[in-house]
This record gives structure tokens, sequence and C-alpha cells, in this order.
């Protein structure tokens, strides 16, 4: 591996007896000139580099200047067409990190980042990050990070968060739940260009959500799911939360409700334990001893939402140290430029 | 003018000077020609001064099986991909007429032939299909190593 590393780096330029640009000509006498690929206008080059899955796309940038330029934009979208499965980003042993793609190879990156850190939410190739009190956002296949104002706990316990749209858009909002034993269940949201959080503290009794799944965002309305069957909104038209329980749409007793206690949600799945059914922790080799606790995410296919709900699975035997974490990520290529930040 | 009749020909003439005849419907493939057909620009010879004669050839080819109502869906299916086995040479020049024609169909496909001969390539292979100059500092290259490693173990 070690040698293939090297060989890239020092490879040769092609050799002259190739043609850039010269005059050639073939066996009718004619005068071609034979143009380079690289000179191929941008966009057209830009058309190929979206039809690229992240792999290909990683090689398109690396031909030359121009296909480089060319794919700013391209972000792999395509993988989530041909197949709506996520990857599985495994982390938490320092900066080593595995990658499994939908055919379970496995690829390793040093991801200094997620170093110390955890996963708290995870939508179409974006992370949501947090770091000994820090927030950012984070794209692992390109290293694209956009840092946020300082969240009001240095240290989470537990959380469901949200985003509405990539950290990009000029219309971003953050929405991270969170509980604990001395504030109770609160809720944060930042504003796309805001340098606070602004909180809306939940009445206990009032808000009875069980342990949390995740955390979604639709039609304009933020939704916190517990793993039963309760469900918290928060719409950003009115600022206002309203608890919920799921229940059946034919259902006697919810027939019998008025129209004003009832409210239609978005058509989704929610698939809970999708870690334990997929035997990943065999598949990833841990031991007894490990923990681990894995950020779900949402898979929208044939419209409708599949909500991968987040997993904390205890170490059958005790442990201090061997917590792991994982993450389920749609692979996508972001580039922002260098002086992108959260500021509009 | 846009209630053709169907034995209305169309003239086109290569980059290097061949001429080609169609029928109107075969040349309306083409985007580009069908405004200037609608625009009434197309009752002389058209030039085309960056498509040559071969691509001009192999494009019309194109328009002509899909105007063909004698043509099955399997038929069409297997010219498309044997139309698509090409060189990089030839390609580039398909390319570059589909896109300048605007044969919409022919482009997607030509566009996709590309993306496909890039999958499971490293940068040197491509730089190696496509006859590309690798034009970056030993510095870049190193850089886009680095950030690739990954993928390529």
């Amino acid at each position: 591996m070690e040698e293939k590393g090297l060989s890239f780096a020092k490879s040769q330029r092609e050799p002259s007896g190739i043609n850039y640009g010269e005059i050639e000509i073939n066996t009718n006498n004619v005068e071609v000139v034979t143009r380079p690929w690289s000179d191929l206008p941008a966009d057209l080059l830009s058309l190929i580099a979206d039809r690229l899955g992240i792999i290909e796309l990683l090689s398109f940038h690396g031909v030359c200047k121009a296909w480089q330029a060319a794919s700013s934009t391209a972000s792999a979208k395509i993988e989530t067409a041909s197949n709506p499965e996520p990857w599985f980003l495994f982390y938490g042993e320092d900066s080593q990190c595995h990658l499994y793609n939908t055919s379970q190879r496995r690829y390793t990156m040093s991801i200094p980042e997620l170093d110390g850190a955890t996963c708290i939410a995870s939508n179409q190739g974006w992370l949501l990050i947090f770091k000994e009190g820090s927030m950012f956002f984070y794209c692992p296949f390109s290293h694209a990070k956009i840092d946020l104002p300082k969240f009001p706990h240095s240290v989470l316990s537990e959380h469901a968060s949200a985003f509405s749209s990539p950290p990009t858009s000029s219309e971003c909002i953050v929405a991270v739940m969170h509980r604990d034993h001395e504030s109770g269940l609160e809720l944060y949201v930042l504003y796309r260009g805001a340098d606070t959080w602004t909180r809306i503290k939940l009445d206990n009794i009032q808000y009875k959500l069980s342990a949390f799944g995740l955390a979604t965002y639709k039609d304009e309305v933020f939704h916190f799911f517990d793993k039963k069957n309760g469900v918290v909104t928060f719409s950003i038209k009115d600022k206002s939360c309203l608890m919920y329980n799921i229940v059946k749409k034919d259902d006697s007793t919810t027939r019998k409700l008025n129209s004003t206690a009832r409210k239609r949600l978005p058509t989704f799945v929610r698939i809970n334990s999708l870690f334990v059914k997929s035997d990943m922790k065999k598949k990833l080799g841990l031991g007894e001893d490990v923990s681990v606790s894995i950020c779900g995410t949402i898979l929208e296919y044939g419209g409708i939402d599949n909500i991968i709900f987040s997993e904390d699975l205890e170490a059958a035997e005790e442990s201090e140290n061997h917590h792991l974490r994982g993450v389920w990520i749609q692979p996508r290529f972001f580039q922002v430029s260098s002086n992108q930040n959260w500021s509009l | 003018m846009s209630s053709s009749k169907s034995n209305k020909i169309v003239k086109l003439e290569s980059s290097d000077n061949k001429t080609f005849e169609v029928e109107e419907a075969v040349a309306v493939q083409s985007e580009t020609l069908k405004n200037m057909v609608d625009d009434g620009c197309a009752n002389d010879t058209i030039p085309l001064p960056n498509v040559n004669g071969k691509i001009l050839e192999m494009v019309l080819g194109w328009c002509k099986k899909h105007v063909d109502e004698t043509v099955t869906g399997d038929e069409l299916n297997k010219y498309e991909a044997d139309f698509l086995d090409l060189d990089q040479a030839d390609l580039y020049g398909l390319l570059m007429a589909a896109n300048f024609l605007n044969v919409k169909g022919l482009l997607d496909r030509v566009l996709q032939r590309v993306a496909d001969m890039i999958k499971g390539k490293k940068p040197e292979e491509i730089r190696r299909i496509f006859n590309i100059k690798n034009d970056f500092t030993p510095e870049e290259e190193e850089e886009i190593r680095l950030e690739n490693a990954w993928a390529f173990d």
C-alpha cells in the first residue's frame, strides 16, 4: 500500500510522443487539430462530473487543473440515486476511522476532526458534530467544515438534532433537543447568520418523551421522535412546540378525535435497531466489552422518509475505555470556500 | 414554415467541405438545426465549421436511426451501444458535435460513456486514456494524493 502511494506522487509527466494541441496529419492528408480533453468546455466537464460516484469524483479531481475546477460543484449526488442505502462511518479510536460502503467494502481514513467528537445529526452527506463544547458541520469525504456558534452546554446528555437544509444554504436552521437531570428538556434553535442559540424550555410533564429516536425536518416543521410513539413538533413559522402521540390513522379512538386534536404527519417509516439488525457489531469485529453509540439518518426513497433511529448499545462487560461511535452517512463530496462561515 | 413536407431536404457542409443531404425529419433531431429550419435559414447549404465530415456522418447516422420507424427497441439499444464503442479521439469529436448540434439523446449517451470510462480508474490511468497532461505541481499532486489515499489503497 505504501509503495502504490509513492509511485502516485512520483508519476512521470506524460512522454512527449502524445499530441497536446498539435497538428496531426491523418491518412487522407487533411490537417486535423487534435484538441486535448483538458480543453473540453467547463460546462461539459461539469455534466460529466455530475454523473460520477464519490470514488470516481475523487479521481476526476486529480486528473488536471481544468477538470478539478470544472467539478467544483459536483457532489456525487448520484450515489443516492443508484443506491438509497447509507454508508457507515465508524470512529472513536483516535483519528482512525473506518468507512463501510453499501457492499460492505471497508475503507480506512484518518479524520482528526472526529477525535473526541460526537456526531449528533447526519443528512445528505453533512454531519453535525459536537466536540468539547464546539459545534460544527463537517463533510468527512471532502473535509469541508463550517463552524457554528458555541453551544450552551459543554457536555451533551440525551440529544436529538436536525437541520433544515444544507449548511451552505442561507436559510439553514439547526435544532437540538437536549435533556439532562439539571436543566430538564430544552430545545435549542440556531438560525443561519445568528451568533447565539435560542433556547426554548419545555415542561417535562407536558412534553413526555421517552428515549430519543431521531429528529427530522419537513414542511417547515422539526419533528423529534422518541422510540415509542411520542413526537414533539417545532414549527418554524409560528415558533411553537406541540406534543403528539403517533396513532394509527384508522383506529376507532383516533376517528373519534376532532380535527384540531389530530395532525397528519408526512409519510415516514421508522426504522429502529438497524445497526443490530444488520449485524454490524460482528462485521466491525467488535467484542463484548465495547459500547457503541450510533447516530441515525433520514433516507428519502420513493417519496417516503425512512427514519433510521440513533442507537445506544451497552457493552456486555463493564468497560470504561471502549466507547466507540458510528454514523449512517450518505457519501457526498462538498466543497466550500475557505471563507465560508455561518454568518450571512 | 413549420408544417414541413416529409420530403424536404436539408443540406449540410462539414468543416472539411464534405456535403451531406438529409430529410428534414432527420435534421431536426438536432435542436440547433431545428431552430434554423424554423427560422427559415435552412434553404441553402448550412455550413458547420466546427464538425468534421467523419463525425457529422456519425451524428446523421444516429439521427436517421432514431426516426426510422422500422427499427425495434432492441435494435435501437444495440445500435446505441455499438455506436459508442469509439476511441477517445472520435469520442471527443462526437461529444463536441452532439453538444453544438444539441442532439439530446446522443449527448446524454456520450456523457455517460465518458463517465463509464472513468469508473474505477485512478487519475494517472484517466490521463493515459484521454491523453491529458498532468499540470499539477508536485506539491499539489501530493495534496491530492493524501486526500484520495483512503479511496485508492
